[in-house]
């Protein structure tokens, strides 16, 4: 168990202002990382050291209330309470700790900043007062603090250019040394580009419920970026949300997301079980009874596929078959997220076609 | 299996665009710009080509012992706001306007000469043909698309509207004009169709004119007039009298780079840097654009960055803002004290990223110049510097205080007459009060009423009696507790009954007050639990926002100023607060 890792959750579905309509995804977003967090195979972090502030969503409070919560203070309160002795005597420092910060709901940047960084609107946050949690200013303070050795941003929100609106700086000390947080890892995952919209949507994969795109993403490329290996990580993941994010939209564009890996190291995340991603084929020219090999991205051999009337099946070196069934000419096979080829003999030809698993059907 | 690598040649067919080839495990192995060559082991990889708004994508395999692998991209159209040939968002009729406008002269305004000032505003979508024919209101309605423009002096005086001069064909989606002036710094003011104003700055330098190219957005189609794309706005400099060329190279290269700079990359190759430096005398905003691009690569493009800088200074003049910004950067990168030209900066910089460097010297902002005034007002527009103009913001009855009157509030936060009279009292000599003023560095002349804008032959603007610098934090910090405490902030915003004088107040508030008013609700919450707000939270907060020291307290006095007329802290909200 990771006993010195924190961290905070903050998912707000509900707003004062109507020009912040409802969210459907950040209460479940919330629910969705701390099971990551907490499971032994994932974020492996004791439930206490685990804070979530999110929207009452069975509240019966009128959304015209000035202090809808949650607030920044409870944010602000919560910050304090892992980073602050509790004697206000000094700052914590937990060097081979890591702190999550996550944040889903409506936000906001400055799109002239050169860097990276958003802003959560808070629940009260209104069109005169637009209350907000600055995210990046927390993350990138406790690493110039360098409280933990790493710290991990997640900002499920939109990153929409705000004409006349301000992050709202916390009034925190600095720190005196300005090297003091130069060993101290910061990983920065936003939902959008400057000036982008993040987006939230049902989820098939997750029984349909609507979830932030980018949380969705995150958890995925934590269980599925560089098949083959224990770990994963920032690097991969960062690829892998790159490489994967059209997919994962399934034909619904949506801005990507903006990955900062840290300039001092990666941070890697422990994990459980390797996922696949499902691959579909579509049998047009190959006969039934044909076959087809599956070379990975290396040029190696990775499996064989014999299609026959109602099902496919696949062969892994030292695996047992996998049987997909056919359904109006198409199957479905699990494969390791990368690059392949599929090379079928077709008499004398050969189809030869390169693709991305989990992307578009491949036609053979 | 043979991992011998393989030779892999990626490019695009004009050579334009930023290249990147991942490998199977999604790891980044090469990069350029307009052509890749690399060596790589045998396996299957993606190659990316990016320009713009645009992406292409295409897997391809290197084979062991299969020799040399090719992937070609054709030329990738993307939109700009200049009329470019090979852009997605170009045509024909737009292109000739600039040329005509360009052939047929600057027009003559009486505003001097040497140099010159094109704005082209065009509409790339098909609203101009769809307008044909729709209905009278929503023809005038797309007319408004192109209103709102007006060409200000550096000292505010309006020198003329654009609808004044504005050649417009709405038919073909346009308007343009070509004006000729005199050297020196101007102001481009937009306000928008929904009454929200922008401020820019615009240098016209001797022999050179300065093209501004904006396009506009439907959303609404014809139910809404257009909205100018401001902060993607396209800025060129080019030799008086040249001729358009839209298939010249170096305005689209100005472009992929301009538009990659505001995503945060640097989209240029050493040799495209190259190519652009070299035709920087044809266009002193490539040679700004790449020197920002050599800045983000630090120590292994020092030496040419201080080429570029010196040949800038040449062509632009030592004083120009942005090279003064550049020369800044390159002495914090070589860990040299910098040199601060003695007269300060009196006007604005172009590009925001020259201002967050030279905001980090206040003392290079004197009183009095444009920059200073515009610290605290400034709006977000992309890699643009811009403004909220001063005149939206000081309000229509401004409460008059004495000098001592502003100082007893700004000590005691007190506002009722008995008791300052009180106070005065309590200070009945004058000298020491004066001493304690003179402590607190907050001595300046009251503000009378707002100034209406001028238009070019009124009498200039008076100076303001420059303000004593001591202490100015400590000044700042009486000021902050004076908002935070003294004015019942949420009791007047959640009032149901002061709606419009609400919304006139907000309406005048620089984005800096406005983003303040959350703080200084909390800051209020904190005193009141029995916490401080110390000196050294107020530098923080201030250094947070990004403005010198002396502009926040002045964006203070002017909030101070605002809420005050707007009757924030009268008594039946501060009975509600309590």
């Amino acid at each position: 168990m990771a006993r010195d890792d924190y961290a905070i959750l903050v998912g707000i579905s509900r707003y004062a202002d109507a020009a912040l309509p409802r969210l459907e995804g950040p209460v479940g977003d919330v629910d969705l990382m701390r099971g990551w967090l907490q499971s032994s195979g994932g974020g492996a972090v004791p439930a206490s050291n685990i804070t979530s502030i999110v929207s009452d969503e069975a509240s019966a409070r009128s959304a015209a209330d000035g202090e809808l919560p949650p607030v920044v203070q409870d944010f602000m309160n919560a910050f304090l309470r892992v980073v602050r002795k509790p004697d206000r005597s000094g700052f914590i420092r937990r060097e081979h700790g890591r702190l999550y910060l996550f944040f889903s709901g409506h936000g906001f940047c400055e799109k002239h900043a050169r860097s990276p960084h958003a802003a959560l609107y808070a629940a009260n946050a209104d069109r005169d007062v637009h209350y907000n949690i600055f995210g990046t200013y927390y993350a990138q303070w406790t690493k110039d603090h360098a409280l933990f050795g790493e710290i991990v941003l997640l900002m499920d929100c939109c990153r929409d250019a705000e004409l006349a609106k301000l992050p709202q700086v916390p009034v925190l000390r600095k720190p005196t040394d300005i090297g003091t947080g130069n060993s101290a890892k910061l990983l920065e995952i936003y939902a959008a580009p400057r000036g982008g919209k993040a987006q939230e949507r049902p989820i098939a994969s997750r029984n349909s419920e609507v979830h932030g795109l980018l949380t969705h993403a995150f958890l995925e490329a934590l269980g599925r970026a560089a098949p083959g290996q224990p770990k994963v990580n920032s690097t991969a993941i960062k690829g892998y949300l790159t490489e994967r994010w059209a997919d994962l939209c399934a034909g619904n564009p949506a801005d990507p997301p903006e990955v900062v890996v840290p300039t001092n190291g990666d941070i890697e995340f422990s994990r459980g079980e390797v996922g696949a991603l499902t691959q579909r084929f579509l049998v047009k020219q190959l006969p039934r009874g044909g076959r087809f090999e599956l070379i990975d991205g290396q040029l190696n051999h990775f499996a064989d596929v014999a299609v026959q009337s109602r099902v496919a099946n696949m062969a892994r070196p030292g695996q047992p078959i996998l049987q997909a069934r056919l359904q109006a000419n198409e199957f479905a096979l699990p494969l390791p997220a990368g690059f392949y080829l599929a090379v079928a003999p077709l008499g004398q030809e050969t189809l030869r076609c390169k693709f991305q698993a989990g992307g578009e059907r491949v036609e053979l | 299996m043979s991992n011998s690598e393989e030779r892999v040649s990626v490019h695009i067919a004009d050579g334009q665009g930023e290249l990147e080839i991942v490998d199977s495990h999604f790891l980044t192995v090469a990069r350029g710009f307009g052509q890749v060559q690399c060596q790589l082991p045998p396996g299957l990889y993606k190659a990316r080509a990016r320009a713009g708004d645009v992406t292409r994508e295409a897997l391809f395999s290197v084979d062991p012992g299969g020799g040399a692998n090719e992937v070609k991209f054709d030329a990738l159209r993307f939109a700009s706001p200049l009329p470019l040939d090979g852009t997605s968002t170009t045509h024909e009729y737009h292109q000739d306007a600039v040329w005509s406008a360009i052939r047929n002269g600057e027009r003559d305004l009486g505003l001097g000469h040497d140099s010159a000032l094109l704005v082209l505003v065009r509409d790339p979508s098909d609203a101009c043909r769809r307008q044909l024919g729709a209905s009278a209101v929503e023809q005038a309605r797309y007319l408004r698309s192109f209103a709102g423009f007006r060409l200000d002096g550096r000292d505010g005086t309006t020198l003329f509207e654009g609808d004044e001069i504005f050649q417009i064909t709405p038919d073909l989606g346009f308007a343009v004009f070509n004006v000729a002036l005199a050297p020196g710094e101007y102001v481009l003011v937009h306000q928008s169709d929904a009454g929200e104003a922008v401020a820019m700055p615009l240098p016209a330098l001797a022999g050179w004119q300065t093209q501004v190219y904006i396009s506009l957005a439907f959303p609404q189609g014809l139910a809404a007039p257009g909205v100018a794309a401001l902060a993607d706005r396209a800025l060129m400099l080019a030799p008086l009298g040249q001729d358009f060329h839209p298939s010249d190279r170096q305005f689209r290269l100005a472009e992929i780079a301009r538009q990659a700079l505001t995503q945060g990359r640097q989209a240029l190759s050493e040799a495209q840097l190259t190519e652009l430096l070299h035709e920087k005398f044809v266009n002193p905003m490539l040679g700004l654009i790449a020197a920002y691009v050599l800045l983000l690569r630090g120590a292994a493009s020092r030496n040419l960055l201080r080429v570029v800088v010196r040949n800038l200074g040449a062509l632009l003049g030592p004083e120009f803002p942005d090279l003064m910004a550049l020369r800044l950067a390159l002495a914090a990168q070589e860990g040299r004290p910098p040199e601060l030209p003695p007269a300060g900066i009196i006007f604005p910089p172009l590009l925001r990223a020259s201002w967050e460097i030279l905001v980090q010297q206040p003392a290079l902002m004197p009183e009095g110049g444009l920059a200073r005034r515009v610290a605290s007002r400034l709006v977000a527009q992309g890699p643009w510097l811009a403004w909220k103009p001063m005149e939206s913001a000081v309000p229509n009855a401004a409460q008059v205080f004495t000098p001592e009157e502003r100082l007893l509030r700004a000590i005691f936060g007190e506002t009722t007459d008995s008791s300052l009279a009180s106070r005065r009292s309590a200070h009945a000599d004058g000298e020491e009060f004066f001493d304690l003023a003179d402590e607190l560095g907050d001595d300046r002349e009251p503000r009378g009423a707002p100034e209406p804008r001028r238009r070019r032959g009124d009498a200039a603007k008076k100076p303001r009696p420059a303000a004593r610098p001591r202490n100015q934090a400590g000044a700042a910090r009486a000021k902050l507790l004076h908002l935070a405490q003294d004015f019942p902030w949420q009791s007047w915003l959640k009032d149901p009954q002061n709606r419009s004088a609400k919304a006139a107040m907000l309406e005048r508030l620089s984005s800096l007050q406005r983003g303040l008013l959350p703080t200084l609700q909390l800051v209020g919450r904190q005193i009141a639990e029995g916490d401080e707000f110390t000196l050294e939270e107020l530098l923080q907060l201030q250094e947070g926002m990004g403005v010198p020291l002396p502009a926040f307290s002045e964006s203070l006095d002017d909030f101070v100023q605002l809420a005050e007329a707007a009757g924030v802290n009268a008594p039946i909200f501060r009975s509600a607060e309590r």
